[in-house]
C-alpha cells in the first residue's frame, strides 16, 4: 500500500512506463505537485536513457531513413486538439496531467452530492478506471465505508485525517476492500481530492496486438 | 474502441523474437555513448530543432533508431510492427526537437522519454499524462524543476559507472523493468522469485544510485 509518496519501486514503474494507466495518472499528478519525486523521476529517466544507449540494437530495414524523410515531407503535423479551456482557479487547484480529463473548469463541473457535506464530480475515465474529484466540507466526517476495488486518492487542496495518519496537499492514499475507515476533513478549509477507482480489468498486453488497427489505418 | 477483452495479460505474452545484436549487460563493455558522443548527439538534436537539419537528424536516426526498435521488440512488438513504431517515434522527435532543453536533460534522456511515451500510448490506448513546465504547481519551489547538483553529462557518467559495479542479478532486474513493459509482479512471475525480492532488489539498487546522484544534497 502506498501512502503519501509513491514508493521507490512505483516510481521505477512510472519512469519506465510499465506502470498501468490508472496508477500512472495518480503518480503523474503527484509528481507535478512534489519536487522531490520529480527529481527522482528525472534521475530514473536518465537511467532509462543509459540503458537505452547500452542496450540491445535491432537493425532497421535498408531504406528506413529515406522512407521516414519521405513521410515527414508529405505529412503535416497532426492537428493539435485544443484541450478544455482551463481557467486560473482550476489550473491552481488541479495539476496539468489531469487537465485532459476535465470537461471544463472546476466551476462548470456537475457536482453530485454523495453524502452530507460530500460532493463528487466525475471526470473522463482513464485506462479503465473511474476518475473523479471529491469535495469534502471542512471538518466533515466521511461515513464509515470500505471499498469494492482498489482506490487511489490524491489530496489537491486542504487535507484529512484517517485514524492516526494525516494526508495533506500532494499526498497519495490507497485503499482496497481490506480498508474500513471514516476519514475526517481538516477544519478551516474544504478538502479537494482526486480519486481513481480501478476496474477489474487491467490495460496491459502485447504491443503487437494493439498496433494492428493502427497499422491498418496507416496502410 | 477496442474491447478490453481483446487484450491479454502477461501470461499470454508471445515469446520474444530474437534480437540481432545482444550487447553485454554491463555498460562499460557495451557501446555506450561516451562524453564526446553525448555532446555530438545533443548538438544534432539542437540542430534538428533549430533549423530542421537533415544530416543531423540522420546522425540521430543511425544511433537511436536501432535502439528504439529493440526497445519495442522487447515490449512485445513483432519486427515489422517495431519498424513502424520507430518511424512514428522518429517523426515525433523530428517535430518536437525544438522543445529539447540541453540544460535539463541529455539528448538520450529526452529521446528515451519520447519513445517511452509512444510505447505507453500504444500499449495503454491512452495518452500518457504529461507534466507541463508552466504548471502553477511548479512555481515557488526552492529547487528548479528536476535539477540535480550534477549536469546531464555528469549524471549519465555516474549512472554508467554505477551500473558497471551493480551485481548482475540486480542489473538484470533493472533492465527488465525498463525494457520489457513488465510490472514488478510480471518480472517476479517470469524469474520465479518472490515479488518482495524483486521489489527490494530494485529498491536497494535505486536508493544507492540516488545517493550517488544526489551528491552533496544528502
Amino acid at each position: 500500500m502506498i501512502s503519501h509518496h509513491p514508493g521507490e519501486e512505483m516510481l521505477v514503474e512510472y519512469a519506465s512506463g510499465s506502470l498501468p494507466a490508472p496508477e500512472t495518472l495518480i503518480v503523474s499528478a503527484h509528481v507535478a505537485m512534489c519536487p522531490r519525486c520529480r527529481r527522482h523521476v528525472a534521475q530514473l529517466e536518465a537511467l532509462g536513457a543509459v540503458l537505452l544507449e547500452t542496450g540491445a540494437t535491432a537493425p532497421l530495414e535498408d531504406a528506413a531513413f529515406d522512407r521516414l524523410m519521405a513521410r515527414i515531407d508529405i505529412e503535416r503535423a497532426p492537428a493539435v486538439v485544443p484541450g478544455p479551456a482551463i481557467d486560473t482557479e482550476t489550473s491552481e487547484a488541479v495539476p496539468a496531467p489531469v487537465h485532459a480529463l476535465l470537461p471544463a473548469g472546476l466551476r462548470s463541473l456537475k457536482w453530485r452530492r454523495s453524502a452530507p457535506g460530500i460532493e463528487e464530480a466525475a471526470l473522463r475515465p482513464y485506462g479503465g478506471a473511474r476518475v473523479s474529484l471529491l469535495r469534502i466540507r471542512a471538518g466533515q466526517r466521511v461515513p464509515r465505508h470500505t471499498h469494492g476495488g482498489s482506490e487511489f486518492t490524491l489530496v489537491l487542496c486542504g487535507g484529512y485525517s484517517d485514524g492516526a495518519l494525516h494526508f495533506g496537499v500532494g499526498d497519495i492514499a490507497s485503499a482496497d476492500a481490506s480498508v474500513d475507515h471514516a476519514p475526517v476533513a481538516d477544519t478551516g478549509t474544504s478538502c479537494l481530492c482526486l480519486t481513481v477507482r480501478l476496474g477489474s480489468t487491467r490495460l496491459t498486453g502485447p504491443i503487437g496486438r494493439l498496433l494492428n488497427p493502427l497499422m491498418r489505418q496507416s496502410a | 474502441m477496442t474491447p478490453v477483452a481483446a487484450m491479454t495479460d502477461d501470461a499470454e505474452r508471445p515469446a520474444l523474437p530474437t534480437i540481432a545484436t545482444v550487447t553485454p549487460l554491463h555498460p562499460s563493455t557495451a557501446n555506450a555513448a561516451n562524453d564526446t558522443g553525448a555532446a555530438a548527439l545533443a548538438n544534432s538534436l539542437i540542430a534538428v530543432g533549430a533549423r530542421a537539419d537533415r544530416e543531423a537528424f540522420r546522425t540521430l536516426f543511425r544511433y537511436y533508431a536501432p535502439r528504439i526498435k529493440a526497445l519495442m521488440i522487447r515490449a512485445g512488438a513483432r519486427p515489422q510492427e517495431a519498424e513502424e513504431v520507430v518511424q512514428e517515434t522518429m517523426a515525433l522527435i523530428w517535430r518536437k526537437a525544438a522543445l529539447f532543453d540541453p540544460a535539463k536533460a541529455s539528448a538520450s534522456t529526452w529521446i528515451y522519454t519520447v519513445a517511452r511515451n509512444k510505447r505507453y500510448d500504444l500499449l495503454r490506448r491512452e495518452n500518457r499524462p504529461e507534466l507541463d513546465a508552466d504548471d502553477p504547481f511548479f512555481a515557488g519551489e526552492a529547487e528548479p524543476d528536476g535539477e540535480d547538483v550534477y549536469g546531464a553529462a555528469e549524471r549519465s557518467e555516474i549512472i554508467r559507472k554505477y551500473l558497471d559495479i551493480l551485481p548482475e542479478e540486480q542489473l538484470l532486474l533493472v533492465r527488465k523493468a525498463f525494457f520489457e513493459d513488465m510490472t514488478h509482479q510480471a518480472i517476479a512471475a517470469e524469474l520465479d522469485i518472490p515479488l518482495g525480492t524483486v521489489k527490494s532488489r530494485i529498491r536497494i539498487a535505486m536508493r544507492s544510485l540516488r545517493e550517488k546522484l544526489d551528491g552533496v544534497h544528502l
